[in-house]
């Protein structure tokens, strides 16, 4: 009986150990990783990025590289689903255009984001 | 009781490994809700560079401050200057490159394309070349509404830092007048560019100028070489000039330079100053000739106002 309760006694304390060590003493530093791991704020702030860049250096290829870094599935859908969320909540022109443009030339471009093809103003 | 210490470690050893097991195979830890800061040094470099060129296309200082901060800082300045070279190189619009080089600037980065495209004024090349005197607009008593920039250009053998140079001060006049604009309305125009592949790269090129000819009555146009004109061949961490016609043989507009592979230059006629009339880059020649390097040919044409 006695036995048993050390060795409860003990898988108990190595329980707590890798705690201790797992939490504290050596903890989980995040580092490496990459853009699908980005906060949601952050990783619409990088599809922007994506989208302005585009429109200085109008390499496609590139581009939905970085696209597929967040989906690599379905590249498009995170570019048209801000894009589209933005123009929801009626953000400034200048913010959806590049969007819409990177959008286009990806041949995603949605009903709501006709309007503002050819960097029109809706 | 060394029995009951043998089986607290055997409980020991196994409540470990479970707990280790548990945090690395059942639920091992998943990254969400990160940062740039905490991403790969190559996803932080994408991150960078993207930040640069949306500078470039929106201008929007505080923002891009706030997507580099806590990156970094070597790493910025790292990407920043490569960005600034290959925006450079590709002949972004010179919104774009002065926008970009203002960046850099405030990152502290001082290159050549820094300093030409946030056009400080001041431009000093290496000390055994030449000290260019930084602009001063003339002042005169009544201002027109452009002053034109005069460039003084002064020889010297010996690295001398240049001393802290007052801000150009315009004289009150009675006169309302616009705030003083620099306008860079270059009178050189680049008409042909053609590579050359040869193992030892050339940049040569040709300045023309347009004149009218009166043949058996009939007047033509015509290019006619321009000599003496000054070249300017800027890179990364260097320059070298050149004067048009010291070759007849080649032409007299003709001049021409031996460049290194795979760097950068800009090439400027007359001062080495504003908007390079082209930016060119030897990369390696590729087909039937691989080994050999692309040099540039160029024919530039002198606008007469």
């Amino acid at each position: 009986m006695k036995q048993f309760f050390l060795l409860l006694l003990g898988i108990a304390g190595g329980v707590g150990l890798g705690l201790l060590i797992g939490w504290w003493l050596w903890p989980v530093t995040y580092t490496n990783t990459s853009p699908a791991n980005l906060r949601a704020d952050y990783r619409d702030e990088y599809i922007r990025l994506i989208a302005s860049a585009y429109a200085v250096d109008g390499d496609l290829g590139r581009a939905e590289d970085q696209l597929a870094q967040l989906n690599p599935e379905e590249p498009n859908v995170p570019l048209v689903t801000l894009a589209e969320s933005l123009i929801e909540r009626g953000a400034p022109s200048s913010v959806i255009i590049p969007l819409v443009q990177l959008a286009r030339d990806l041949g995603t471009v949605t009903v709501v984001m006709e309007p503002y093809v050819q960097g029109g103003h809706p | 009781m060394k029995r009951g210490i043998v089986f607290f470690l055997v409980g020991l050893i196994l409540g470990t490994a479970g707990a280790l097991v548990y945090a690395w195979l059942i639920d091992p830890v998943a990254y969400y809700d990160t940062t740039p800061p905490l991403m790969r040094a190559d996803y932080q470099e994408t991150w960078i560079r993207l930040s640069v060129l949306a500078y470039g296309a929106e201008g929007a200082m505080e923002r891009t401050r706030l997507r580099l901060s806590g990156l970094p800082e070597a790493r910025v300045r790292a990407v920043l200057e490569r960005t600034l070279e290959d925006v450079v190189a590709e002949g972004r619009p010179l919104t774009v490159l002065q926008r970009i080089a203002e960046l850099a600037k405030l990152y502290g980065l001082d290159t050549t394309s820094v300093r030409i495209y946030t056009d400080s004024g001041e431009f000093e090349l290496t000390p055994d070349t030449v000290t260019l005197v930084p602009f001063t607009p003339t002042p005169s008593a009544t201002p027109s509404p452009l002053p034109s920039p005069t460039l003084t250009l002064r020889p010297t053998l010996t690295h001398t830092p240049s001393p802290p140079t007052p801000k150009p001060t315009f004289t009150a006049s009675p006169v309302p007048s616009p705030t003083p604009t620099r306008v860079f309305t270059s009178p050189y125009r680049l008409l042909e560019q053609s590579p050359m592949c040869k193992t030892r790269p050339v940049i040569t090129l040709t300045v023309v100028r347009e004149v009218t000819q009166t043949v058996r009555g009939r007047e033509q146009l015509e290019q006619v070489g321009v000599p003496g004109l000054e070249v300017w061949l800027l890179w990364d961490d260097g320059a070298d000039h050149a004067i048009t016609g010291l070759r007849p043989d080649e032409g007299l507009g003709y001049a021409d330079f031996a460049v290194e592979p795979e760097r950068t230059y800009n090439l400027y006629l007359a001062s080495p100053m504003g908007v390079p009339v082209a930016s060119l880059h030897v990369r390696p020649c590729t087909g039937t000739e691989q080994g050999a390097w692309m040099g540039w040919s160029l024919l530039i044409l002198q606008q007469v106002p």
